[in-house]
């Protein structure tokens, strides 16, 4: 099938609700890497991914993302576990015969080849007849909006062209999983901006599932249809992005992943907690009295002055504080806040009127019991 | 300001090539002429000298000698350090850069210090006065730069460039065919090229272990201005020079190519 006819005849996915529940297409069962006499760096990692969606690994580095997608590509061996394609056990399967596309950070085109031989050369080794080779070629290159730029060579490329190239030869073989592994880390803001929207429009039209290594939370959330946010060779955490931001399971991923302000706290019961001099009531919890660390979305955190008070809703947490910092950053104003014990960081938007607060100010903090995490320590 | 440099540059430039051009600018000449003994400027003018070198027995032995050795070292010389430096570069292991230091460690000794040791160990093992024992001491000279040229040579080959292609479906001799052979090819040409041109031009350990009965074209050369002084060894040297000339020329030709195809 060519990519022109996949696009004009999606996979089935979606129009038979019915049907018993869609099977995963990518599936990994307790995949880990040892490396010779040294910690796993890669351990026990499980996850199901359906047909046609984006999954994205995110994590800081050495926190394992880079060498899970390299034993899905099969560029590295696992150590134990399995890995699976539409129930088909490819664990043991040689990289070049697993048929999945790959685009690497640094783009890896062949350099003594043109654009063109680059795109072919995937079908090549397919034995693809010259006639609908050509034809191929042309239409990924199409689909990268690098139409007519066959016959040149990769370095007179800029990298944000090297990197579609990149993307064409490795969707060109129709690649049954496709994995990206920091695709727009070397690219400048900008362009990465635009890549982000174009990979993920590609991705959608084509229905092809994708594992998207990256260390850009931006990325992962903005992009992904599952995230998987790695730590320590572990998965922290797998779910919509969504998930990932507004229920974090343990601290790391609240710290990871956007801005939080993390602080000491002591449990009093299921849904209180104290926190310097002031008791709070926050999201329910299991854990048990005593001490703990409480998570708070710094955007969370709404200020009004201290004559609205009769204003604010009972149900709301809110505390009385003092402003010792302020820092404008562009689209929103950072505050510090000490509201008697522990400092809160606080943003709010700008609206191009300047500060209305300054250092020194009395402020009252409201945020809503759902936003207070509570984690153990 | 920037002329007064040009100027300046230019007769910089051209000291410096006279210099290093006198030894050829004056034996081209004096491989011309016709008389018996070597004098610059030559009184007469012939080829007579060129003419000569053909019949001299023990310079034409020396000149196949020469070249035959060139070139079995120059093919053992890029076997041996092509993977070695293909292993140095692409693994990483235990001792590595012990390994890296042994291969090109001859590179930094004096020949007449290697030419020694090698003398000494030959003489036990009988290998002095051989076609094989010129062969094993050439590559100690030409190895270590293989193994130096094909290093540089391969950190312009990223790993990902091989792992892109084995993900796109080529088995590792396709890769290796398609992909890794092509990028090394400058580094594989030049190597070749030195290795050839270290061999045949090889003196200082030659020396030590030729003999009567096998010796190098360098060496006869060496031995025949002890004891001569005609022009014929002009001649000898002005083909010396033709013959380097068009192995330089060759491979800045298959450079240049490949420059032209994308490296």
């Amino acid at each position: 099938m060519t990519l022109a006819q996949r696009t004009l005849d999606p996979r089935p996915a979606h129009s038979a609700p019915a049907a018993r529940p869609e099977r995963g297409h990518l599936r990994l069962e307790g995949v880990t890497k040892r490396f010779a006499g040294d910690v796993n760096a890669v351990s026990d990692v499980n996850l199901d991914l359906e047909r046609g969606k984006l999954l994205g690994l995110l994590g800081p580095s050495g926190c394992g993302k880079t060498t899970t997608l390299r034993m899905i590509a099969g560029l590295l061996p696992i150590t134990s576990g399995r890995i699976l394609v539409d129930d088909d056990d490819i664990s043991l399967r040689p990289p070049h015969q697993r048929d999945f596309g790959l685009v690497f950070q640094n783009y890896a085109l062949f350099p003594h080849m043109t654009v063109a031989e680059n795109v072919a050369f995937g079908l090549d080794m397919r034995r693809v007849p010259k006639a609908e080779a050509r034809r191929r070629v042309a239409e990924a290159l199409e689909l990268v909006r690098l139409p007519g730029y066959g016959e040149r060579k990769p370095r007179e490329m800029s990298g944000g062209q090297q990197q579609r190239v990149a993307l064409a030869r490795a969707l060109v073989i129709n690649p049954r999983i496709l994995l990206l592994d920091e695709p727009l880390s070397n690219l400048d803001a900008k362009l990465r901006d635009e890549m982000r929207r174009e990979i993920r429009e590609i991705q959608q039209r084509l229905g092809i599932t994708t594992v998207f290594v990256t260390h850009d939370q931006v990325e992962a959330l903005t992009m992904c249809d599952v995230v998987g946010v790695m730590s320590g060779g572990r998965l922290a955490q797998i779910g919509t992005p969504e998930d990932i931001y507004e229920r974090p399971a343990s601290l790391f991923v609240a710290d990871f992943v956007g801005r939080t302000n993390i602080l000491d706290c002591e449990v009093l019961n299921g849904h209180r907690v104290r926190l310097g001099d002031g008791v709070y009531s926050c999201a329910a919890t299991t854990i048990r009295p005593g001490k703990a660390k409480v998570a708070i979305r710094p955007h969370r955190i709404n200020l009004t002055p201290h004559r609205d008070r009769a204003l604010l809703s009972t149900s709301t947490n809110s505390a009385e504080g003092r402003v010792l910092r302020t820092t404008y950053v562009g689209d929103i104003v950072q505050y510090d806040i000490d509201i008697g014990g522990p400092t809160l960081q606080v943003e709010t938007p700008t609206h191009g009127r300047g500060l209305a607060v300054a250092v020194g100010d009395k402020l009252l903090c409201e945020w809503r019991p759902d936003d207070m995490l509570v984690f153990e320590r | 300001m920037v002329g007064s440099t040009t100027v300046g540059f230019r007769v910089l430039v051209t000291g410096l090539y006279l210099f290093l051009l006198a030894p050829i600018l004056i034996v081209v000449p004096l491989s011309f002429s016709d008389d018996n003994i070597l004098t610059f400027p030559p009184t007469s003018w012939g080829v007579r000298w060129y003419a000569q070198m053909f019949e001299h027995q023990a310079l034409v032995n020396a000149f196949q000698v020469s070249l035959s050795l060139a070139a079995i070292v120059t093919v053992l010389s890029l076997a041996a350090g092509i993977p070695a430096a293909y292993a140095l570069h692409r693994f990483r292991f235990r001792g590595r850069d012990a390994l890296m230091n042994l291969f090109t460690a001859p590179l930094l000794l004096p020949s007449i210090v290697l030419g020694l040791s090698i003398l000494l160990v030959f003489v036990k093992l009988q290998l002095l006065a051989t076609f094989v024992g010129l062969v094993v001491a050439h590559l100690i000279v030409t190895t270590p730069y293989v193994v130096r040229i094909m290093s540089t040579a391969l950190t312009t080959l990223p790993p990902s460039v091989e792992e892109a292609a084995t993900m796109l479906g080529a088995s590792p001799l396709v890769v290796f065919r398609r992909v890794t052979l092509p990028l090394m090819m400058p580094g594989l040409v030049a190597s070749a090229a030195l290795s050839f041109l270290l061999s045949f031009d090889e003196v200082v350990i030659s020396l030590f272990i030729t003999g009567p009965h096998i010796t190098t074209l360098p060496v006869e050369i060496f031995n025949y201005v002890e004891s001569r002084t005609d022009p014929l060894i002009a001649a000898v040297s002005v083909v010396l020079v033709a013959a380097t000339l068009l192995v330089v020329l060759l491979v800045e030709r298959s450079l240049g190519l490949s420059k032209a195809m994308g490296k």
